[in-house]
């Protein structure tokens, strides 16, 4: 049987290491797959994963998750991408992430570079607003497929579809977004 | 915008969103499509194909062996037992030949256009707000001309169906393997389901001018359904139809059908 997350929380803020084994359990599996999208590659992913469980020791308290898989998942993600871009500067190396940034990468726009970072966050907002206008569906196979790097295989299978379904979904939905951050002053 | 500023800005997404997301990942379920993969990549399915082969492989030896001691005569005999008449004629458009095997009582035959376009945007196969603007008089789908090539021998029923564009049609296709079994009974056609789930394997195919080759065939049997009727069948199949205009595609939710008529 496993904890429920607010008292795995709990344990964080008792400082219980029983936090990170019971983290674990319950997520282990879960991050290990965020983090091999991402990689590609068992060791890493693994080491990932354990940096993941340092830093939530570390960030709670004070910070206390209302979705406890929610702020391990981006721990992941942010990790992996951190040992990725690491790994592979200036490399290209096959993966989903890269293969779905590939696929984002046609409708997103170009910035300059003074203010990419504002860009980036800015672009963050607009893109959120724009997957709220979104069906359930669109918005979920979305961020499946580009924020988890999921495969098309496993995005279609949140909704029992198909790969091709899945995928003219996707497509429609980044039109879509392509004309929507026009609207926003996104020069595409 | 480079790769690692697309991916820091996604990294801005709401909470609230990924959230969603993060909870139907957690307990997804797995598609036809992606049993199918996994079940192809275990080593015990690779085994048990060999055995599989082997067995049809002696089976079918062991048939011809039969047959030759049997001699014309009672080889003609015994297929009559269990003859079965398809007539699987469709339409004006029918064309009937004879069959692969002169002993069985068959037809070929030649299918139908039966293009009929999806009425909901958002039907149980298609796709919420996949047709846009002003669809579906936006298109004209007179420009796929459909055939279907059946064959009975044996009493099974297999083929070939397909489709040619119009190269001239400012329009591609895509789609997968999978297709469906619809019988017309009353004034409805009624999807019948087959002995068992089936599964698919779903590469996506692109036909149209834009990629390549205008045509597309594909062999088909209906081993998988049990106890047919007389009566009047048709294969479905989805199909997302593009329409390009000026560099802009837009996209449609479609079914193609391929009809015939089944009588024992």
């Amino acid at each position: 049987m496993k904890m429920e997350d607010a008292k795995i929380v709990q344990l964080y803020f008792d400082r219980n290491e029983a936090a990170l084994s019971e983290t674990q359990s319950k997520y282990g599996k879960y991050l290990l797959k965020i983090a091999t999208n991402i990689l590609y590659n068992n060791e890493d992913s693994e080491e990932c994963v354990n940096d993941t469980y340092l830093s939530a020791w570390n960030a709670i308290p004070p910070h206390k998750p209302d979705v406890l898989s929610l702020f391990l998942g981006k721990l992941t993600r942010g990790h992996a991408i951190d040992v990725y871009r690491k790994n592979h500067a200036g490399k290209r190396v096959p993966s989903e992430y890269m293969t779905s940034l590939d696929e984002l990468e046609e409708c997103i726009p170009g910035a300059s570079d003074v203010e990419e970072n504002l860009e980036a966050k800015r672009l963050g907002e607009v893109i959120s607003g724009f997957l709220r206008e979104q069906s359930d569906e669109a918005r979920n196979l979305f961020v499946g497929r580009y924020f988890y790097a999921d495969s098309l295989k496993d995005v279609a299978a949140y909704y029992g579809m198909s790969e091709s379904k899945a995928k003219m979904i996707l497509f429609r939905t980044r039109q879509k977004l392509k004309d929507y951050l026009e609207t926003e002053g996104f020069t595409v | 915008m480079n790769k690692e500023k697309i991916s820091e800005a996604l990294s801005y997404l709401d909470d609230d969103i990924i959230a969603e997301t993060d909870a139907l990942r957690r307990k997804r379920t797995k598609s036809r499509s992606s049993r199918i993969i996994d079940i192809t990549r275990k080593p015990w399915f690779k085994t048990a194909m060999a055995a599989a082969a082997i067995i049809v492989i002696l089976i079918g030896g062991g048939a011809v062996a039969r047959n030759l001691r049997l001699g014309k005569k009672e080889a003609s005999k015994s297929i009559s037992q269990n003859d079965v008449a398809y007539n699987l004629a469709r339409s004006s458009e029918a064309q009937s030949a004879s069959s692969e095997n002169p002993l069985i009582d068959s037809k070929i035959t030649q299918g139908t256009k039966g293009i009929e376009r999806a009425e909901s945007v958002s039907d149980s196969n298609g796709m919420p707000g996949m047709v846009t603007a002003s669809a579906p008089e936006a298109y004209d789908l007179n420009y796929i001309a459909t055939f279907c090539k059946a064959v009975c021998k044996d009493g099974k029923v297999s083929g070939t169906f397909g489709f040619d564009l119009d190269v001239s049609a400012d329009y591609y296709v895509e789609f997968g393997e999978e297709w469906y079994l619809e019988m017309y009974k009353g004034e409805d056609w009624v999807r019948i389901e087959p002995k068992e789930p089936l599964c698919w394997i779903e590469p996506v195919y692109s036909v149209g001018q834009y990629i390549g080759t205008n045509h597309f065939e594909k062999a088909f049997d209906l081993d998988a359904y049990s106890e047919l009727k007389d009566g009047k069948y048709r294969i479905a199949k989805n199909i997302f139809v593009f329409k390009r205009v000026n560099g802009e595609d837009t996209v449609f939710n479609d079914v193609i059908y391929f009809e015939f008529d089944i009588k024992f």
